[in-house]
């Protein structure tokens, strides 16, 4: 728990010093009526920096804990979630929002939910149609068609 | 009691079948535009906007504000059900709504949004009946002092929003405030934080942070667990509604601060429902006698979001019909369709098209009934869902989630951040960071910073207009007032012993 | 249940879908004479529902609808951000798509002079279509604080006003700009606002002194709170008989050319397409607009908006942006003095 709070916290550092140096490219000073492009951005950094540093004291003072960040058995799991969306999206990427989400829909069916094969394909064929109809048809509501463009053949 | 004449007046012109039809359409729709997230009351009523101009004018502002009740309601379902906000202004209804979910209090927090949203609606238009020239008169008092005093009241009321440790607060506040200075810069035109990027110049979208925090979070502790949705039963029983209205009497204070504040909100050109919801949501719990039992599943908590939001709903048709000003991006939409139909808005409105005004004044009445029905009706069907084993309805989320992020600005990147952010609202959620200061900086944050330059500008740099124009020195003495009362309270006699102070302190 | 033949069905059935994909991309290349769009139309908005030219876009996909002028479904999309920059950058990347247009306004024109984004110039950079409209400036201030256009102008030599206007380095503070210079008037304040709606506010509820708008912003609140005392065209607007023009006010006539509306700035409300689009798409483009443009509704909506009711065809509005944007960068470079992208293209 002690290793994740502080790998937290030098995340967050991170992105605040790549904040802070955008907002340095600004003028961050007061003008004279009122404050630059930059004051909020920079000033909201360094407080960000300033508070993460005190989060990052207090971690570092606290003894260890026993609690892991992850429980037993919940690394895998969060990584069969995780790794699936990360997946859907780089295909949506490629192939649009149809195809890669029934691909999604239909894996996580059955490699998580184990579910009967006939189900699986049932509900991730109705999907995109039912998502098409609905979503482009009638809200007229584009998704994305990813770089091949695709649409659907109807 | 000339308006008493016109109202009836107005009920003869939305009573016909036809309008009636209309109205029932439009809530249809508008409720299951809400439910799914992204796709708000704005795009829903932007997308029929073209369909109304084969129609009559009033059918066709009928339509749209029917859609616009519909999502308002709608907004609700699934920030109670799945943790995911279907609307922008429904964020804080998830703070309590979803707790009271997972405790199998469903119907009891849903009935507890619908059925004082009803009547904040209904309080709202009595207002709009009889009150609309003088409000929108007062509206127009409001310049940029005055919204920075407004938005400084709504941050005073979150002071104890926390309930995590004081830094880890501080870290999620400046996180939020910081995402919303991404963009180009309203003042100088300049893109702040964009490392060069075009697609970072369009800003963070509130809609897309909050569905990756709230929703894809969510969903991600809940995987750790066991990959299902706990005991979730939810019907809806008249019993449960009865109960809900009794109850309205006991919290007549949040319910009445609620919707007052709400209204008023709304009618402040700019703003919408969304600040109205978190305000009201604050106040409430600085109020409360139980301020640490609010996000743990108190149905005041859900209470006080959606009779803000939906009052301030109301509110926001107000300066649009008098002063020809959208109230809220809704409004806007239906701005356009005034134009659309060649009507101009305007105190002469309600001179040369009474139809109108009048038929649009009573069909709020016969929308949000309808609405209120159909909901009430549709949530043994909205629960139903509930049923459907975790290995479909956890991809189905994601997926709607993932439409919801790209329908607001038809960009992949969205996508990706509403993983990012999933990952990031686990994160917080693991170590204790509070979320809620983050969501509530980044949709107040650069609204106030707008009205801070403007104002100053205004004043060739000087604070003292702060201080010279008597609203917004009222309304920031206020605002003192209510930040600091966590720590005069002590100091008061008669709380001696009872009170405790906000938990903002608290580690 | 572990049977295999689920899995052929599912293979078979992915494939089947993917094949009829495929075969939807290939089949969009007719190769006929007359053209016609072969897939939806794409109207990129840059501003979000309820924008300016989402507005504007909503009500053309309205009348294409109710006239059944375009064989496939126009469908807006909006990709708000960037004072436009988002938009322009997206139809940028859609080269030779003659699916892809977008709604033009003054934004279009001034973010691509600042950003470095793929688009400079909009008259070489996309493709021109139609221009459906002029939306004239209107000097407008609060009648309880000015009457008539002469006491301003005593009023704006003494002491500094405070001008509101939508969003910054935009259109409207480049014409409060060139006015001050013009009238000589001390430095104004600029406050910039969210949208013309409460541009108009800011006036009519006396936060700012004057504001230069267009006619409709300002008709909600006329006449009790908001009344227009100039306008900057060559003969007083029939509609507001009142406004003197600024020619009337003896101004040096370069400056009064700069102002004016058919020789230097105002609103306009227009179509472009992606770059490159085919010669037959443009014009199939340009008779539809056309025919947008003759309909009642369009006309009433100009009439009642006190819009100026101009239509050009594709070559006449490039030729008029080339001038739109030359003017453009001289008032904004070389008279205001804004630092434009470093890497602008010398014209």
């Amino acid at each position: 728990m002690k290793r994740a709070e502080v790998a937290c916290v030098l995340a967050i550092l991170i992105w605040t010093g790549l904040m802070l140096r955008e907002a340095m490219r600004l003028n961050i000073g007061w003008e004279a009526s009122g404050p630059g492009a930059g004051f909020f951005p920079f000033w909201l950094s360094t407080g960000l920096a300033l508070s993460a540093a005190a989060v990052l004291v207090r971690a570092l003072r606290s003894p260890p804990t026993e609690r892991p960040f992850f429980p037993r058995g919940a690394l895998p799991s969060l990584l069969k979630l995780a790794v699936p969306i990360a997946g859907m999206i780089l295909a949506m990427q490629v192939v649009g929002f149809y195809l890669a989400g029934a691909l999604y829909l239909g894996v996580s069916m059955r490699w998580l939910g184990r579910h009967r094969w006939p189900l699986v394909v049932g509900v991730s064929l109705l999907f995109p149609v039912a998502v098409y109809f609905v979503i482009e048809r009638w809200f007229l509501v584009g998704l994305p068609r990813g770089y091949l463009d695709l649409r659907p053949p109807f | 009691m000339e308006a008493l004449g016109n109202l009836l007046f107005g009920f003869t012109i939305a009573l016909t079948p036809y309008n009636l039809m209309v109205a029932a359409s439009g809530v249809f729709l508008g409720i299951i535009i809400g439910v799914l997230p992204g796709l708000g009351g704005t795009s829903g009523v932007a997308i029929l906007l073209p369909m109304t101009m084969v129609m009559p004018a009033t059918s066709g502002i009928i339509l749209l504000a029917s859609i616009y009740w519909g999502a308002l309601f709608g907004g609700a379902i699934t920030s109670i059900l799945f943790n995911i906000p279907g609307e922008p202004w429904s964020v804080a209804t998830c703070f309590d709504g979803y707790p009271m979910a997972k405790q199998g209090r469903a119907g009891e927090a849903l009935a507890s949004a619908f059925v004082p949203g009803f009547f904040a609606s209904l309080f709202g238009i009595l207002l709009f009946t009889f009150f609309a020239p003088p409000l929108a008169e007062l509206a127009l008092k409001f310049g940029p002092p005055e919204y920075l005093a407004v938005l400084l009241l709504a941050f005073s009321t979150f002071a104890g929003l926390g309930g995590g440790p004081l830094e880890k607060t501080l870290v999620s506040m400046f996180a939020g405030f910081l995402l919303g200075t991404v963009g180009l810069d309203i003042v100088t035109g300049e893109p702040r934080l964009t490392f060069g990027t075009i697609d970072l110049l369009a800003g963070f979208s509130f809609v897309t942070v909050c569905i990756g925090l709230f929703g894809l979070g969510e969903i991600m502790v809940s995987a750790e667990e066991s990959l299902q949705f706990r005991g979730v039963q939810a019907t809806i029983r008249l019993r449960e509604v009865w109960r809900v209205v009794r109850s309205l009497a006991e919290h007549l204070r949040t319910f009445v601060m609620g919707t007052l504040l709400g209204f008023w909100v709304g009618v402040m050109p700019g703003t919408g429902a969304t600040p109205a919801s978190f305000m009201s949501y604050g106040l409430a719990k600085q109020s409360s006698r139980h301020p640490h039992k609010f996000g743990t599943g108190v149905p005041e908590g859900v209470m006080a979001t959606e009779t803000a939001a939906h009052a301030a709903g109301i509110g926001a048709l107000l300066p649009l019909v008098t002063l020809g000003i959208p109230g809220s991006p809704t409004a806007a939409v239906m701005l356009a369709g005034l134009f659309v139909w060649g009507l101009q808005p305007g105190p002469r409105l309600f001179v040369e098209q009474p139809d109108f005004v009048w038929g649009l004044i009573a069909s709020m009445y016969i929308g949000n009934m309808i609405a209120l029905l159909m909901c009430l009706l549709l949530v043994p069907f909205f629960t139903a869902i509930l049923r459907i084993p975790y290995a479909i309805l956890g991809p189905l989320i994601v997926l709607f989630s993932a439409i919801g992020a790209y329908a607001v600005k038809n960009m992949m990147l969205d996508i990706w951040l509403l993983l990012i952010f999933g990952v990031v609202g686990y994160v917080f959620k693991k170590l204790a960071y509070p979320v809620a200061p983050l969501v509530v900086a980044l949709v107040l944050g650069d609204m106030t910073e707008e009205a801070l330059r403007q104002s100053l500008i205004m004043s060739d740099g000087s604070f003292t207009i702060f201080l010279t124009r008597p609203i917004a020195a009222a309304l920031i003495g206020v605002a003192l007032f209510i930040f600091l009362l966590p720590m005069l309270r002590p100091l008061l006699p008669q709380a001696v012993g009872g009170s405790r102070a906000a938990p903002l302190s608290g580690r | 249940m572990r049977s295999r033949g689920p899995l052929l069905l599912w293979v078979i059935l992915t494939a089947v879908v993917l094949a009829l994909a495929g075969a939807s991309v290939l089949a969009e290349r007719p190769a006929e004479a007359a053209w016609q769009p072969s897939k939806p139309v794409e109207f990129v908005i840059q501003t979000s529902p309820g924008g300016g030219s989402d507005v504007y876009a909503r009500f053309w996909i309205g009348i294409i609808d109710k006239y059944k002028l375009s064989p496939v479904p126009v469908v807006p999309v909006n990709m708000p951000g960037g004072a436009g920059a988002v938009a322009l950058a997206h139809l940028h990347s859609k080269k030779g798509d003659p699916h892809f247009i977008s709604p033009t306004l003054n934004s279009v024109i001034t973010t691509p002079l600042l950003q470095k984004i793929p688009v400079m110039y909009l008259s070489e950079d996309l493709t021109p279509i139609v221009k459906m409209m002029m939306d004239p400036f209107l000097l407008v201030v609060n009648p309880e604080q000015f009457k008539s256009v002469e006491q301003f102008l005593a009023a704006c030599r003494q002491q500094s006003l405070t001008a509101a206007g939508t969003g910054s380095k935009q259109e409207d503070e480049i014409q409060i700009f060139a006015m001050q210079n013009a009238f000589k008037c001390q430095p104004f304040r600029y406050v910039p606002h969210k949208g013309g709606g409460d541009v108009a506010k800011a006036v009519a509820g006396k936060h700012a002194d004057f504001n230069v708008n267009q006619p409709s912003e300002m008709l909600p609140h006329y006449p009790q709170r908001l009344i227009p005392i100039l306008s900057f065209q060559k003969e007083r607007p029939k509609e507001f008989p009142e406004a003197t023009t600024h020619w009337e006010k003896g101004i040096n006539s370069q400056w009064a050319a700069l102002l004016d509306l058919e020789t230097g700035l105002h609103q306009m409300r227009g179509v472009i397409g992606a770059p490159d689009m085919p010669k037959d798409a443009v014009t199939w483009y340009e008779d539809m607009f056309r025919k947008v443009w003759e309909t009642p509704e369009w006309q009433e909506f100009m009439k009642k908006g006190a819009m100026q009711p101009v239509f050009m065809r594709s070559e006449e509005y490039r030729k008029f942006l080339v001038r739109f944007e030359n003017n453009h960068v001289k008032v904004m470079r070389d008279v205001i003095g804004w630092k434009l992208r470093d890497d602008l293209r010398p014209r």
